[in-house]
């Protein structure tokens, strides 16, 4: 298979980044076609790039060095999608099991997303816990993942007053997106629990354990278990729980 | 040693930056004006990568524990060594107990004081840079203390192309360089010329992760679905308000980016105050 039924724009953005994008949209097929790129792009040119961000559906190189020729390496680049693409090369993803602990104790606004939803509580936790999320990229926030694949009937708009501080762990929803806050943050989100794993943690390699590509799935847990999770996480004999899948 | 006596409004720690995080959503950080911190850099025989403190809208005093060798720069600010008055860009000795007092700014925003051997920090992800969820503080405190490196390798040999000539019209010059951002091209004719011809004035909402501008731009331009952004970069949100992300912007971002600033425009840019005009100038 080749690359070309997939049009692809590169073009120079800054003087030493290089932007490709994607047609506009979101879906997991593009996604697998934006990593298998990214992996060529990193073995062939992994010495002179300083960034690769992946967004929804562009991924930005930032290249290091005073002296690039940018118009030759846009030129290759271009040159690049008519290459095979490595789709053979199956890329090796982890399905994250996130626990969250959806207790009205430790404050949510489960009661106020039923109320608007219309949906019964124990429904909208259902709806939560049923999908199976991907992780698309990493940004906003060091280790805020955009996640896909939220239950059409959890959808609802932002807070109309966002809240300045909103705690660590905090497990949200609004448009049609779910996502945890990495670290105490203000937001306009609705929170649905709390997960009391670490998402950022600068002392670990990688500081971010899931990856865009991964998979998720939020497990319920008990307040009990919340706090013995976050207890063995300080004393590092935690390590959240995954499973190989083939993206 | 240096104690922290004023932490002042704005001041941090910085050096040029982390890199190879923006993936994991890091911010680059690093000093506002590189220029003006590889000036200072080399004037003391620092490698560029040398961690200074740099001092946001003045008011900060820091008192040496130990002797070092020092030099301030960056923004024209009234600085005073135990009330003595010190140049920018000259280095200088400090003893202990001396104090060095940036008042306020005369030109420009952001100011260095830099240290032979450079500010001994702890590195977190490759960067002494400060930055809320990186490092353990986000600016300087009262009564903090700050380590100074030691030179392990000797001087290092200071390329003459660094110790550049100040550019005189650095501070006074409204042109801000720039070329376009990936989604210029979807502006107007109309939009475009309104962009280019006009003056645009800082407002007071400035921070290290980007100013905002007082003029609007009407357009027509719907959000776009979050992507990589840079430093320089000039977004515009839906009600047309322009903002220039600076050092500290997210790696990624949901406004449509009309344009993006040269990287000696960025140096320039970010030494206007609130109230100072630009006008954006594209080859």
């Amino acid at each position: 298979m080749t690359n070309s039924d997939h049009p692809i724009e590169v073009k120079q953005y800054g003087e030493q980044g290089i932007l490709l994008e994607w047609p506009k949209g979101i879906s997991r097929a593009q996604l697998r076609n934006m990593l298998s790129y990214k992996v060529k792009i990193q073995k062939k040119y992994g010495s002179l790039l300083r960034e690769s961000v992946l967004g929804y559906h562009s991924l930005l190189l930032v290249l290091d060095g005073e002296d690039i020729d940018m118009e030759g390496l846009i030129e290759e680049i271009q040159l690049l999608k008519k290459a095979p693409l490595i789709s053979d090369e199956i890329v090796g993803i982890k399905r994250w099991e996130i626990p969250v602990c959806y207790d009205k104790e430790l404050e949510n606004d489960l009661e106020v997303i039923a109320q608007r939803l219309d949906v019964p509580l124990k429904e909208v936790i259902r709806l939560h816990q049923k999908q199976l999320y991907t992780v698309y990229f990493i940004g906003f926030l060091p280790g805020f993942l955009y996640l896909g694949g939220l239950d059409e009937r959890l959808v609802l708009p932002r807070r109309s007053e966002p809240r300045l501080h909103i705690p660590q762990g905090a497990v949200g929803i609004a448009e049609r997106q779910t996502g945890i806050y990495p670290q105490e943050s203000a937001g306009g989100w609705h929170i649905l629990g709390y997960s009391p794993l670490q998402f950022f943690d600068s002392a670990m390699e990688p500081p971010c354990f899931a990856a865009p590509g991964d998979q998720l799935r939020f497990v319920s847990i008990d307040r009990e278990q919340y706090f013995k999770i976050r207890l063995l996480l300080d004393t590092g004999k935690y390590f959240p729980k995954y499973e190989m899948v083939e993206l | 040693m240096i104690r922290v006596l004023h932490p002042g409004y704005y001041s941090t720690i910085q050096d040029m930056g982390r890199v190879g995080y923006a993936h994991l959503g890091v911010p680059q950080s690093g000093v506002m004006d590189r220029r003006a911190a590889k000036k200072i850099n080399a004037i003391l025989g620092n490698p560029m990568t040398s961690a200074l403190i740099e001092v946001g809208l003045g008011n900060a005093k820091f008192r040496f524990e130990s002797p070092a060798v020092i030099a301030v720069g960056g923004a024209r600010f009234n600085v005073s060594l135990n009330g003595t008055s010190i140049k920018n860009d000259e280095a200088i000795i400090a003893r202990p107990g001396d104090i060095v007092y940036f008042k306020n700014p005369l030109q420009g925003v952001w100011a260095y004081l830099g240290v032979r051997g450079g500010i001994g920090t702890k590195q977190v992800l490759g960067s002494r840079s400060y930055y809320t969820q990186i490092t353990p503080h986000q600016k300087l405190y009262q009564g903090q203390v700050l380590p100074m490196g030691k030179l392990e390798d000797g001087l290092v040999d200071v390329p003459s192309s660094v110790i550049c000539k100040e550019m005189d019209d650095h501070f006074i010059s409204k042109e801000i360089q720039v070329n376009p951002g990936p989604e210029w091209s979807l502006l107007s004719l109309r939009e475009r010329a309104v962009l280019m011809q006009s003056s645009f004035t800082i407002s007071e909402m400035v921070s290290r992760m980007g100013y905002r501008l007082k003029q609007r731009l009407v357009h027509h331009l719907p959000s776009i679905l979050s992507s990589g952004v840079l430093p320089g970069t000039v977004q515009t949100t839906s009600s047309g308000q322009l903002i220039v992300l600076l050092r500290d912007a997210q790696a990624t971002g949901g406004y449509p980016r009309i344009l993006q600033l040269t990287s000696d425009a960025i140096d320039k840019f970010v030494q206007k105050q609130p109230g100072e005009q630009i006008v954006f100038k594209m080859f």
